[in-house]
């Protein structure tokens, strides 16, 4: 029943596999494929504007451009003070497009990578890597946006700010799981892809992005944010950005969801990563 | 030292889309009689929950050894790019066993696999990382590829610009430019010139000449005689005969896919 083909073996050895070791192959042969899966991400980015003038830095225009539009509007709205206003709005911005672009690209990961998948024997989670390395590329070119408030209104940069990168660091685990476990059901189930369109729109609305957690908390119970695990994937990274240190409370969830999110997907990985080809 | 091993290998590819209600199916045991067997494809059948599903591959059962260069024959459906994934490792089979020792190189798709907006240079990294050929390994063999893909100053030009052939050209570089083991073909030598084609069977044949495995899937009998030595003829994802190349070659142009008796088993390759 296992196939196993020993591609880089040297010697004529055989050897056959349970489905969990494949799975767990494939998720670590996936990571050490970097060079690979790095290239391809860049490449991801570099082809999206191939012929443009701007080239990727069109992604920094247009974070730039609603930015500053949303700034200028909800600083009125609230009647709060721009300076303060502004840099809260560009990081929760910035990390939302993070999270919700793995999303929305998640469940197309193994179809739109079919070619390779169908010609190539690859570890799958390299497509899932690659998916949020993408991101992570783009998230880099807004931060120019998040560094131009900086200089523009100015942010206190306090030892806590260096905590962003620990943070994106978990995020990016957490981010990795939701990539795969996704892309899992979504090529068999395709219905997922509008599902998961359908859901962003809605937690960009109740997740503390426009709007504060203290402004909620005035008016209702702050209950409805803290079990929001957008809320504190969020957080765990725009709290460094503006040079504070996140609550305890933010990094157990994330720590807690990165765990047990990785355990979930394992165990799928190890059940379904077989029938992929076949749900092309 | 490599070989394919495959024994008892099956492939079912469920279908899911409305079919399922809309229409009604023969199954396995019907497929069986004439009517079916007239047809080309894979069978259509319902799995053991019930759902809807395509045989692409049958019961097969193979043995590939070092210096074996195969031909697969068969109509279109007969289940031969199938037979070259489960090869390849890039679909595990249902049911069934495979083995497999030896550095694998695949070719199916690689003019595919370019990106079209890319040129030609920047394609031999891209595709040859995706086949797994490190950047330093493409950069030391790049006069090797420009020289067997004969592009010239094309290679600096966006793939998209080129004819099928010429990917073709480029991809069969890249794919035979690290001399695997063993090597994997669907029908790809074909959209090249022939000028190409006979550079493109020479180079095989040298690859090949020793310990290698080729297998190559083709409808094209004069490139396989230049290719093969022995040939597998599937028809419905079963094995109907394998054996050398001249005598099954007739066969498949005779259409003869009468399956063997089972009172008189078949002559295993030799």
């Amino acid at each position: 029943m296992d196939a196993i083909l020993d591609a880089n073996a040297t010697t004529a050895t055989t050897v056959e596999l349970t489905a969990a070791q494949r799975a767990h192959r494939d998720i670590v042969d996936g990571l050490n494929l970097w060079p690979v899966w790095g290239a391809l991400a860049w490449h991801d980015t570099r082809i999206r504007y191939v012929r443009t003038l701007l080239g990727p830095l069109w992604i920094t225009v247009s974070m730039a451009v609603s930015v500053f539009a949303l700034g200028f509007v909800f600083s009125k709205i609230f009647n709060t003070d721009l300076t303060t206003y502004l840099p809260f709005l560009t990081a929760g911005l910035l990390i939302w497009g993070f999270i919700s672009g793995v999303l929305l690209e998640a469940a197309a990961t193994f179809p739109s990578a079919q070619l390779i998948i169908l010609s190539v024997s690859a570890p799958y989670s390299m497509h899932a890597y690659r998916g949020v390395l993408r991101q992570i590329i783009i998230f880099g070119h807004n931060v120019l946006v998040y560094l131009g408030v900086v200089l523009f209104v100015g942010v206190s940069v306090t030892p806590a700010t260096l905590l962003f990168f620990p943070a994106l660091i978990l995020v990016c685990i957490v981010m990795a799981w939701v990539t795969l476990m996704v892309a899992l059901i979504g090529t068999r189930f395709r219905d997922l892809q509008p599902i998961i369109t359908t859901i962003l729109q809605l937690f960009f609305f109740i997740t503390p992005l426009i709007w504060d957690r203290d402004q909620l908390a005035e008016r209702a119970h702050p209950i409805w944010v803290d079990i929001n695990p957008f809320y504190h994937l969020v957080e765990i990274m725009r709290a460094p950005m503006l040079g504070k240190v996140p609550s305890l409370l933010t990094v157990a969830v994330v720590v807690a969801i990165a765990i047990g999110g990785w355990i979930a997907t394992y165990a799928m990985f190890a059940r379904f990563r077989r029938r992929i080809p076949y749900w092309l | 030292m490599s070989h394919i091993f495959l024994d008892g290998v099956s492939v079912e590819i469920p279908i899911y889309s409305g079919l399922d209600r809309s229409l009604k199916l023969n199954l396995f045991q019907k497929a069986a009689s004439s009517s079916i067997m007239r047809s080309a494809g894979g069978t259509i059948g319902r799995d053991r929950r019930n759902r809807i599903v395509v045989r692409a591959l049958d019961d097969v059962t193979l043995h590939i050894h070092d210096g074996d260069r195969v031909a697969l024959l068969g109509r279109n459906g007969a289940g031969k790019t199938t037979l070259l994934r489960v090869m390849a490792d890039v679909m595990e089979p249902i049911g069934g066993r495979v083995r497999i020792s030896g550095r694998t190189s695949t070719l199916f798709n690689l003019a595919g696999l370019m990106d079209p907006e890319l040129p030609g240079y920047e394609n031999v990294f891209y595709a040859g990382g995706l086949i797994g050929i490190p950047r330093n390994r493409l950069r030391k063999l790049m006069p090797d590829i420009e020289a067997f893909a004969e592009l010239g100053d094309f290679l600096r030009m966006p793939v998209r610009t080129y004819s099928a052939g010429m990917k073709v050209r480029l991809g069969f570089a890249v794919a035979t430019c690290i001399e695997p083991d063993i090597l994997l073909m669907d029908e790809v030598i074909g959209a090249g010139d022939a000028h190409f084609v006979d550079k493109a069977v020479r180079r095989a044949q040298q690859l090949y000449k020793q310990s290698n495995i080729l297998v190559v899937a083709s409808h094209d009998p004069e490139l396989l005689q230049g290719l093969c030595n022995k040939a597998i003829l599937l028809d419905h994802g079963k094995v109907i005969a394998q054996g050398p190349l001249d005598e099954i070659a007739k066969r498949y142009a005779a259409g003869d896919f009468a399956a063997p008796a089972p009172a008189a088993p078949q002559q295993p390759a030799a």
